[in-house]
């Protein structure tokens, strides 16, 4: 499914992509037959809550995922014209940081706390660029320059425990950046931030988005910061993309129903704050992915389920321009 | 004093009066300078939480909220002033009145995997409370546990399993009839939808609000989500630095605030709405630590209205209009 305009090829394009974990326990369909494509220039956010398959979607574009238990069963993952999924260990290591590059949630986790920031930075353009450990520390200083962070110059030399959570996600954002990839993943880049620092970082990723040339695929669970963020969304469930549309048809004529459901459910500050004594709930919880239901996962907690619900399993179809929904309600 | 709750005006008791209340502590080795410092964690706090309202907490990481909410539950000894729970000074209880207080006030934790002893069965971590207090044992514990765990949505044959068995928004349940067995009169719930997913969050705070009409529960809310805060207070208190910034009732609130550090809250909020494009006051730079707070008012330094007084002077918290309360200088 290809959203590119005047015969534009999207930047990335994702075409029935399985990812499977075979356990003890048996196999879990992480990422179970996901379409999805970004046009250059532009910020799909994947909406979604824990486990329905978003960071495993995006480690599996970054061939991050380890192999065994995991396996990257079928599906092609085009970036500017080339599979990703056929490349060798040697290809996609070239691609990754300089093609494509990713930010993760937990940045005390994610960068090496026994190296001083500026290294670590300095490290991707030593490696890729082959720069002098001089030259790549001074490019270092002006990555950090870049992402906002105050006295560049003083904080090369600090450690990751010696900032805080924000200015770490500006590290990995200037990693992530540095060699000006033409794809960043971005896996919940504000959630383990306090609320007016995640604003700054919202804001940075939008600016350094249209300066560097990147485009960016955006995993939140927060459907406000999609709303601000992003251009298109998917919304994620069970491993399946159950809703893909451009923002702004995503909220103003939201269709399939855990979409409504988590707007819905979700306390909103532009409602005044409204008592409403009651939050509007999806029922139940999310299936167990070693054992989804024959039919659409989503059938025991839907207000909706028809006989055909449970038997077969909706596919992804265009319901209206630029939107697409995988139910059986809009078929 | 009035206030408003499920949109009523209503005459309330006071049920905690907290009064210029300062928890201080001291680090070693600051790794910035080596030098030991001060931790100013609440630095002067008055504030009432009247009886049968929903309180709501805000603040950003290290403002002091978590420590103001163990310091009403005493425990934490305070550094200076006091709290005083219907009128008593909560320091001086000792034995038998301490335990009679601990029934009185009771805390729903943040963390639904690390508040609950993963060797304990669910009916023993709930049932607890009424061994410890003497209330029941045997049979009649057994009766009321099933109970409790009914009145929050599980089942009672879920009373044998072990938390690692159920889901963070189970768990969150278990926490919450724990924290209600003794029909407690205050319950500080401190962020207890943080770490649930958007689903789950939107239960939970469901069965909050049922529970405080059924159980005449006063809540002392504990969040830095201004949304969840904003759905679920009747006055809204914001912390910043150890302090109290700005405090009075949610719709007031929402419709006009006296202290930049709000006014940037609210509008970093990220509404999920693409139609609504606000004009975002993005504040500068990172919350100051609380080792080394700046002088004057501690927010000048991020304040896009600073003046020269702010530098200097702490504003005093003054009624700024009827039940609005803020400490800022600025004349709005």
């Amino acid at each position: 499914m290809i959203l590119a305009e005047n015969g534009m090829r999207p930047i990335l394009s994702i075409n029935d992509l399985r990812t499977y974990f075979e356990t003890r326990s048996g196999i879990v369909k992480a990422v179970d037959g996901v379409d999805l494509s970004l046009k250059r220039g532009d910020t799909v956010g994947i909406v979604g809550e824990s486990g329905c398959g978003k960071t495993v979607l995006a480690l599996s574009v970054m061939r991050l995922i380890p192999i065994p238990p995991g396996k990257i069963v079928s599906g092609s993952v085009m970036f500017d014209g080339v599979d990703l999924l056929e490349l060798d260990d040697e290809q996609m290591r070239h691609m990754r940081g300089r093609e494509i590059s990713m930010i993760f949630q937990e940045p005390m986790t994610s960068l090496n706390p026994v190296l001083k920031v500026g290294d670590q930075i300095a490290e991707v353009l030593q490696l890729h660029e082959g720069l002098s450990k001089r030259d790549a520390v001074e490019r270092a200083i002006e990555m950090l320059a870049l992402v906002g962070m105050p006295s560049p110059a003083d904080r090369v030399r600090n450690y990751p425990h010696q900032l805080s959570g924000g200015m770490r996600q500006r590290v990995m954002i200037a990693m992530a950046l540095a060699l000006r990839p033409k794809l960043m993943l971005a896996d919940e880049p504000t959630t383990a931030l306090d609320v007016t620092i995640q604003a700054q970082i919202v804001d940075l990723i939008n600016t350094l988005k249209d300066e560097v040339g990147t485009s960016v695929v955006l995993i939140t669970h927060d459907l406000g910061i999609v709303a601000e963020a992003a251009q298109y969304a998917a919304v994620m469930y069970a491993g399946k993309v159950v809703e893909h549309a451009t923002v702004e048809e995503l909220f103003s004529h939201t269709c399939h129903p855990y979409t409504v459901g988590l707007m819905e459910s979700i306390p909103r500050l532009d409602q005044g704050g409204a008592d409403g004594g009651h939050l509007k709930v999806i029922p139940g919880t999310v299936p167990s992915l070693y054992d989804l239901p024959r039919g659409c996962s989503f059938q025991d907690r839907c207000s909706y389920t028809m006989t055909i619900c449970r038997e077969k399993k909706p596919e992804l179809k265009e319901y209206r321009p630029g939107h697409s929904v995988r139910c059986w309600k809009y078929v | 004093m009035s206030v408003r709750i499920n949109g009523k005006l209503m005459k309330h008791s006071v049920l905690v009066e907290i009064r210029d209340l300062r928890k201080h502590f001291s680090v070693g080795g600051d790794f910035f300078t080596g030098r030991r410092g001060v931790v100013k964690a609440v630095d002067g706090v008055n504030l009432e939480i009247m009886r049968g309202e929903t309180l709501g907490l805000v603040g950003e990481s290290g403002c002091g909220k978590t420590t103001l909410g163990r310091l009403v539950m005493r425990l934490e000894e305070p550094t200076g002033g006091r709290v005083l729970f219907h009128d008593e000074d909560i320091i001086q209880y000792r034995g038998s009145a301490l335990k009679k207080f601990r029934r009185k006030v009771q805390l729903i934790f943040q963390d639904p995997y690390m508040s609950l002893n993963p060797r304990k069965s669910a009916g023993s971590i709930v049932g607890e409370p009424f061994l410890i207090h003497g209330i029941a044992k045997g049979k009649e514990k057994e009766e009321k546990t099933a109970a409790l765990m009914e009145i929050v949505g599980l089942t009672r044959e879920q009373m044998t399993r072990y938390p690692h068995e159920f889901s963070g928004g189970q768990r969150q349940r278990i926490g919450v009839a724990r924290a209600i067995a003794l029909n407690p009169e205050l319950v500080i719930a401190d962020e207890p939808v943080s770490a649930l997913d958007v689903s789950i969050q939107a239960q939970i705070l469901n069965l909050l609000k049922d529970l405080q009409a059924d159980f005449n529960l006063t809540y002392l809310f504990i969040s830095h989500d201004l949304s969840v805060i904003g759905h679920m207070s009747d006055r809204i208190a914001v912390m910043y630095l150890g302090k109290i910034v700005e405090l009075t009732s949610k719709e007031n609130l929402f419709d006009k605030t006296y202290h930049p550090y709000t006014e940037a809250l609210l509008s970093a909020v990220p509404v999920p709405d693409p139609s609504i494009h606000k004009s975002r006051i993005l504040l500068k730079g990172d919350i100051p630590s609380p080792v080394n707070p700046p002088s004057g008012c501690t927010f000048h330094p991020r304040c896009p209205y600073r003046m020269d007084i702010c530098e200097t002077v702490e504003p005093e918290f003054v009624e700024k209009r009827s039940g609005h309360y803020a400490a800022c200088h600025l004349k709005r």
